[in-house]
């Protein structure tokens, strides 16, 4: 495991797509664990400066203020913040009931394996972020209710994707064996088949982040995120759009930051494709 | 005969598709929150109202009954009042169809216009400054939220130069309404101004919903092209001297094409999630700013027809797709 | 060279650049054909016949492999010094045609047989016309077209020709597939055949049907055929005469009679001690197909020789005649019985 590990690591440090990548996910994480310390205003998340609204990019404020005379990159690292949280836990929770559904149904050759994959079916059947706006809109706008939003349309993903490993890798000889010699399901599952499909599920998770940031960012934006004066950056978008074009700096900073964190999980997904599960390698040199 | 059972298939698989869609609708809106009606309500109403509502709208019966009436309802069309329009919602979405269709229908046309053949010369001149320059642009189209785009190219395009307008779907009154669709109404009257006017206003919305979608497409392509491209059909069709143009415009893009297609509900996907918010932002009013409003206004039974409609119609796009791809890949088995 | 040649080449090196390094995959290779004549060019994989018959047909990977030196003269003419669309319209298809080695991948899997056909009768039917963009050929050309790979497709015996047509490839058989790759070779009228192990992808069965068709389609219409191949009974069977290539280098070139009766190079001779005799006992080779990139210097074949002295290692032995139709280049050439 760690041979493989560092063996990732060797092939990935050579593959400069894979390394802006990584860079662009470790400045977004450093960001938003030393938000406190790097923002030159921490306070200016909840606190207001009316008189000092509006003002343009200066040495004081680097991306301007906003409406509320706010500091916009202070309250952009704090952002940094609320996405982490928002894709982390989201995919994170997709992750824990997509995969776990895909096993069984994977596993099992009955009506349940047949249910199962007819229900995340007809959730893939409908854009995700339409699901995902009808349960934000129901819950009503907050943090929490984004990420139960994405979850319960995220997990088919998985689902279908373990579902479809796990047949495979159980045509396996290993996995063959181990249940002709009478493993218990749980065990052939668990110590079997997870370990053979975990570098898809890696793949997936990673390239699977910046669709939900995407759509996250976009639920802000509509106004299903968390409400103000939360300086989620979706929201600081939507918020920006009354001052335009005079305060032109104010959609740029959230837009560009959504704009690398995705990017970063994009790439760095394509990397780990390529060296995990080269089945699926974008053609890239032919 | 092969395509023929493809599509009974594909039907028969339909039915249980929407049946499921409007239950999850339906649990969205009648389990989720607490107290329903007493969200209806809102918060002055007495008890009293809120048990009278409760009656009117089937609330007090149990909750196999309620899905049965929604189910029933849906099929007959019905989607419930809108609270905020109060017009029937399946009117209301209805009317906001034909802008919807006509900006996804430009995107869609759009894209694979240009996707397409960048995809190819990606592929052709692969890793000449070309194919780098598209893959800076399609890895970029994947990871730029679209409604920041589109306030960008209002910010460049409307506001700065001043070329195209901001938002909104025509200046005046329109052309007389036909088809409910902008060009095709100017054109089939000869109201030549009212076509300049829905042209130029269809331009920003356009590029913003392409862009992503093009994207996909580019890179899918180019993907199948060099599949293509480094097969054995291909090193035989070189061998007998085929004409390269020939080979690629012929041969390797019907197969590259197989592949592009099977993308195509992805790319709807895309383009259905892009057309809320981008239509939030150019005030375009179709199906997406429809949602907006009902959002803005907890108009939540609008929501849920917006959800079950453009559902279904997602499906129904993905099911065409599915039979397309069985007519043009001789090798699908039924 | 012998001005009766219809294909001869000299000294022809190529390279591919890989990732390890540079690969001399041909080494200054001599080889001719004449007229009519099927040579088989033998060898283990990975030798360089591939290599040998793509050079020929102009079809090597553009961005790896590179034609270092050498000529290849086919019909009085050096293909290396032509302009590329003068290749493309008049030899590649036209005078050289192919067989592939795989006729399962080797069709589009998208088109039918008879868009397939009908599009090379179009582009290089022996017939000169000329054509728009994409060739739109008059209707009673395409009629005359159609008849024509009608009654070709029953010289190559298959079933029931006009329903063939109208299949995908995927509909059809290997040996039938392999059938219609090599009336597609004869569309054209060529010259010269380039059969790239025709067989090698088919069942045992079908393999000698195809041998024999090859060779009496070639011997009808005095086509010439080049016929790759590792099989050294299906060489015997169809050759008029054989080439044999070791990394990259040809070692020995005889007559079918002489080559089984009297082989002269070591190589040649392990290659045939390594066929099941029927005495049962069988030789291998000693030692292992040495890598190209760095390749053994000289004769490549010194470090496995059991007749090797230091000169071969030096220098590569020079094409030396023992008789007029017998080829080797060896220092030590062995006289077997």
């Amino acid at each position: 495991m760690l041979e493989s590990t560092k063996f990732i690591i060797s092939k990935l440090s050579r593959d400069r797509t894979s390394l802006v990548g990584a860079f662009l996910l470790i400045a977004l994480v450093l960001i938003a664990i030393f938000a406190p310390v790097l923002a030159p205003y921490p306070e200016d998340v909840t606190e207001f400066h009316p008189p000092e609204r509006l003002f343009g990019p200066s040495m004081l404020h680097f991306f301007g203020t906003d409406r509320m005379g706010s500091d916009i990159f202070s309250r952009m690292l704090f952002g940094a913040r609320i996405t982490i949280a928002i894709a982390v836990i989201a995919v994170g929770v997709s992750v824990l009931v997509g995969v776990p559904i895909g096993l069984i149904a994977g596993y099992n050759r009955s009506w349940i394996s047949d249910g199962l994959m007819r229900i995340s079916d007809i959730f893939l059947a409908v854009p995700q972020i339409i699901l995902a706006i009808a349960i934000a809109q129901t819950l009503g706008p907050s943090i929490e209710n984004v990420i139960l939003a994405l979850s319960a349309t995220y997990w088919p993903f998985w689902a279908r994707l373990v579902y479809a490993e796990t047949r495979s890798a159980l045509t396996e000889t290993y996995v063959e064996a181990s249940i002709a010699l009478g493993a218990s399901p749980f065990r052939v599952m668990v110590f079997h088949v997870l370990p053979n499909i975990s570098s898809s599920i890696i793949v997936r998770t990673t390239i699977g982040m910046g669709g939900t940031i995407l759509t996250a960012a976009a639920l802000g934006f509509l106004g299903l995120g968390p409400p103000a004066p939360s300086p989620e950056w979706g929201r600081t978008i939507a918020e920006s759009r009354e001052f335009l074009p005079e305060a032109w700096w104010y959609a740029t900073a959230p837009g560009v930051a959504i704009f690398l964190v995705v990017m970063g999980f994009n790439l760095f997904g394509d990397g780990l494709r390529d060296i995990l599960d080269p089945r699926t390698r974008r053609s890239n040199d032919g | 005969m092969r395509v023929l059972a493809l599509i009974i298939n594909r039907m028969l698989w339909l039915v249980p598709t929407l049946v499921g869609l409007m239950v999850i609708t339906f649990t969205i809106s009648h389990i989720i929150p607490a107290d329903p009606i007493a969200f209806f309500a809102g918060e002055n109403a007495t008890p009293e109202q809120i048990e009278a509502l409760r009656v009117r709208y089937g609330f007090d019966k149990p909750l196999y009954i309620q899905l049965m009436n929604y189910l029933i309802g849906v099929t007959n069309g019905d989607l419930g009042i809108s609270i905020y329009t109060q017009r029937p919602i399946s009117e209301d979405l209805l009317s906001r169809l034909p802008a919807t269709m006509e900006l996804t229908f430009m995107a869609v046309f759009f894209s694979t216009l240009v996707g397409i053949p960048l995809g190819v010369f990606a592929a052709i001149y692969r890793n000449s400054f070309l194919d780098h320059f598209l893959r800076i642009l399609t890895v970029s189209g994947l990871a730029i939220a679209s409604f920041w785009l589109a306030i960008l190219f209002q910010l460049l395009f409307a506001m700065e130069l001043q070329i195209t307008p901001l938002q909104g779907r025509i200046d005046g009154w329109g052309p007389e309404k036909i088809t409910g669709f902008f060009i095709l109404d100017s054109l089939l009257v000869a109201d030549w101004e009212s076509l300049q006017s829905a042209f130029s206003h269809l331009i920003l919305p356009t590029l913003t919903l392409a862009f992503p979608a093009m994207a996909t497409i580019v890179r899918f392509t180019r993907a199948g092209v060099l599949d293509a491209i480094n097969s054995n059909y291909v090193l035989y069709e070189q061998a007998m001297g085929l004409p390269s143009k020939v080979i690629i415009w012929k041969y390797v893009l019907r197969n590259a094409l197989i592949g592009t297609v099977t993308q195509i509900g992805l790319i709807f996907g895309i383009l259905i999630a892009g057309a809320v918010v981008v239509e939030a932002v150019f005030d375009w009013p179709g199906l997406g700013l429809y949602a907006v409003e009902a959002i803005m206004n907890s108009d939540y039974n609008a929501i849920m027809g917006f959800t079950l409609v453009t559902g279904a119609f997602f499906i129904i796009v993905n099911l065409i797709v599915d039979i397309l791809h069985g007519i043009i890949d001789p090798r699908t088995q039924d | 060279m012998m001005a009766e040649e219809l294909l001869s080449i000299e000294n022809l090196h190529v390279s591919f650049s890989t990732e390890n390094g540079v690969a001399e995959v041909l080494d200054g290779v001599n080889f001719s054909i004449k007229p009519g004549e099927i040579v088989g060019l033998v060898g283990e994989s990975g030798c360089g016949k591939t290599t040998l018959a793509r050079s020929i047909l102009g079809i090597l990977p553009k961005n790896s492999a590179q034609i270092t030196d050498g000529s290849i003269i086919f019909n009085h003419q050096n293909i290396l010094k032509m302009q590329e669309h003068d290749i493309a319209r008049n030899i590649r298809g036209r005078l050289i045609t192919f067989v592939p080695q795989d006729p399962f991948s080797s069709f589009n899997p998208v088109f039918t047989i008879g868009t397939q056909i009908m599009d090379l009768m179009k582009w290089k039917s022996s017939e000169k016309e000329s054509h728009g963009f994409f060739g739109r050929a008059r209707k009673s050309e395409r009629d005359k077209h159609y008849q024509k790979v009608l009654k070709l497709l029953q010289t190559v015996q298959l079933p029931d020709v006009e329903g063939i047509l109208r299949k995908y490839p995927h509909e059809v058989s290997g040996g039938q597939r392999q059938r219609l790759m090599i009336a597609m070779a004869l569309l054209s009228e060529p010259r010269l055949i380039i059969a790239d192990e025709p067989t090698t992808a088919l069942d045992v069965t079908i393999q000698a049907q195809i041998l024999k068709l090859l060779r009496q389609l070639a011997r009808e219409r005095n086509v010439a055929v080049l016929f790759t191949t590792h099989d050294l009974g299906a060489a015997y069977e169809i050759c008029d005469r054989v080439t044999v290539m070791y990394a990259g280098q040809e070692v020995e070139s005889a007559t079918v009679d002489a080559f089984f009766g009297k082989p002269r190079h070591p190589y040649t001779k392990s290659l045939l001690g390594s066929l099941p005799s029927k005495s049962g006992k069988l030789e291998g080779i000693p030692g292992q197909i040495p890598a190209l990139i760095n390749p053994p210097s000289g004769c490549r074949f010194h470090p496995r020789c059991e007749a090797a002295s230091t000169n071969c290692a030096e220098e590569r032995p020079q094409v030396h005649w023992p008789s007029a139709d017998h080829m080797i280049r060896c220092y030590y050439p062995r006289t077997y019985d």
